[in-house]
């Protein structure tokens, strides 16, 4: 029982008695969903630009015939780093 | 001999600073060895001095100096010495703001060269005249691909939170700052910020979001809760370097652009320029006496006590003063004071000062900050439409004034303002009148009782009189 009391307590001044041992992890945290957005958005861009090459393919094998070929590693999926976000 | 470390130079153990001779010497200790020698070897510290970002510095031998330096001494370094230590609470906005752009831009040139800062303290930036200069080399360390900017929290507290005070809410944070060293809480800011502050990106990242997520953890840690592994996991992930430019980029974007609401009602003297209560030719009077003090004196750093806008400190610096610090109580005309340095490319630092309640000694053991008067003195000293601030508004006897004044320097300039005039009398219309002892003939003695009065000129159709005193060495 006397722990509700105590908590209620320290939560009321938590602001003004804790906030200076908070070693920044607001900041980490916030940093932290930044880098997952970017790392979100270099995923989907990797991916895009395989889907995006793959029916490329697909629609040059099918049209075979007219199409020039384009030359293996051209499309520069390979050459992109997973950091490159645009 | 032993020498005193600075007072406020402990909390890196990379480093520590002392002054021998009048000169400031670093000593990097055996735990920042390879730090500090990866930063010499790549040449950073010549480029850095030659674009005027850091202070010209050249290594010493550590024995040369003849003085004990105790056993943790891997290398010695000298700094050109900064002529006069200002802190942030002391900065008007647009000095902040500098400060701020300055810490942005080395921290983007270093991430460009592969390194990072370690920190992000404004007291880590002083001003060299109107021009901000960072001090501390060894905040500068090797960047790690992914690394998270570890100052980013220092950054918002003690650069981005006062800039916002006075941007967004209008408030100076120079009083809240000076009370609290660290900088601004963003939890307190938060509170106060006005709702449109939501719909601004960069506030709500930077300050909403933070308070919120730092208010979390606080709650939680008060709990007695585990930490929760979210954090662990974040910090596993890597945070791109082109992330962490754009953010700093965006964060320099943004900062650049702040400006402080225009005051309503405006700042007492923000108008003094046009406003002030005498003619031209009295003014012209006035500029004439001060022209030939500084010409005479030619003073390396002159104060300039009740600077305004500038105008005599400029005055000065064309008369030979090779820097000029000029002090005023009214934070938002310091601004104005310091565009005219920039714009005319003048050695003028304009600081925020109440001169009867000056910058105490602060911070750990009440040393860590120094105070107004443990900062040195100047070689001359202007006190125009000074002393009737202190002696009427403030109630401070005239010749604890005087007193005060004839510390500053040996030599200087000072005006009595007599009760005849506009100011003097609108001071006093809505109070009794109780300084009998504030007439000129009072003011005269106490001065030539401390000084030798070496010119004297009554300004005409004003109730003003110009004095130069030289001190006398008694009361040094």
């Amino acid at each position: 029982m006397s722990r509700i009391p105590i908590s209620v307590f320290c939560l009321l001044f938590a602001t003004t008695s804790y906030a200076y041992i908070d070693p920044g992890t607001a900041s980490l945290l916030l940093q932290g969903a930044l880098a997952g957005v970017a790392t979100l958005l270099a995923t989907v861009g990797i991916n895009y630009r395989r889907l995006r090459d793959f029916f490329a393919r697909a629609t040059n094998r099918r049209g075979r015939h007219t199409d020039p070929v384009e030359p293996p590693g051209a499309s520069g999926a390979t050459t992109r780093s997973p950091t490159d976000i645009r | 001999m032993k020498v005193s470390r600075d007072a406020g130079s402990f909390r890196d153990p990379a480093g520590w600073v002392f002054e021998h001779d009048r000169r400031i010497y670093r000593v990097v200790t055996r735990f920042a060895r390879q730090q500090y020698e990866d930063i010499r070897g790549s040449g950073l510290l010549t480029e850095l001095a030659d674009r005027g970002w850091l202070p010209n510095t050249d290594e010493v031998e550590p024995a040369s100096l003849g003085v004990d330096l105790g056993e943790d001494v891997a290398h010695l370094v000298r700094h050109a010495r900064v002529p006069f230590v200002s802190y942030p609470y002391e900065w008007s906005f647009s000095l902040l703001q500098s400060a701020a752009l300055l810490h942005l831009d080395l921290h983007i040139w270093l991430l460009n060269k592969n390194f990072t800062l370690s920190d992000a303290t404004a007291y880590n930036i002083q001003f060299e005249g109107p021009k901000p200069i960072f001090i501390d080399l060894l905040s500068i360390t090797r960047y790690e691909e992914g690394q998270y900017w570890l100052g980013h929290r220092q950054f918002c507290e003690q650069f981005l939170a006062p800039l916002i005070l006075n941007a967004y809410c209008g408030i100076p944070h120079n009083d809240w700052y000076r009370g609290a060293l660290e900088g601004i809480s963003l939890l307190a800011l938060q509170r106060i910020l006005p709702a449109s502050s939501y719909l601004s990106w960069p506030l709500l990242f930077h300050v909403v979001l933070q308070a919120k997520a730092q208010q979390r953890s606080i709650d939680t840690l008060c709990l007695r809760e585990r930490p929760t592994p979210r954090l662990a996991k974040v910090q596993q992930r890597p945070l791109p370097k082109a992330t962490l430019l754009a953010m700093l980029n965006g964060l320099r974007r943004w900062i650049s652009r702040l400006r402080v609401p225009r005051a309503r009602p405006r700042s007492v003297w923000q108008n003094y320029v046009n406003g002030h209560t005498y003619e031209p030719p009295a003014e012209r009077i006035k500029e004439r006496f001060v022209a030939d003090f500084v010409a005479r004196e030619k003073p390396h750093m002159l104060w300039d006590l009740g600077c305004n806008s500038g105008t005599y400190s400029d005055l000065s610096i064309r008369q030979g003063a090779r820097l000029v610090i000029g002090f005023d109580m009214d934070v938002r005309v310091l601004d104005v004071a310091h565009k005219r340095a920039l714009d005319r490319q003048l050695c003028i630092l304009p600081l925020y000062l109440d001169a009867a309640n000056p910058t105490p000694s602060q911070g750990w053991r009440q040393q860590e900050r120094k105070g107004f008067e443990d900062r040195g003195n100047a070689d001359a000293v202007l006190a125009l439409a000074f002393v009737h601030h202190l002696a009427i508004a403030r109630n401070v006897p005239l010749d604890q004034v005087v007193d005060w004044t004839l510390r500053r320097a040996p030599t200087g300039v000072i005006d009595f303002v007599g009760k005849n005039d506009p100011t003097v009398r609108y001071m006093l219309s809505t109070r009794r009148d109780i300084f009998d002892t504030y007439t000129q003939g009072n003011f005269e003695s106490i001065l030539a009782g401390r000084s030798r009065i070496t010119h004297r000129t009554q300004i005409p159709g004003t109730d003003r009189t110009l004095y130069s005193y030289r001190r006398d060495s008694s009361h040094t």
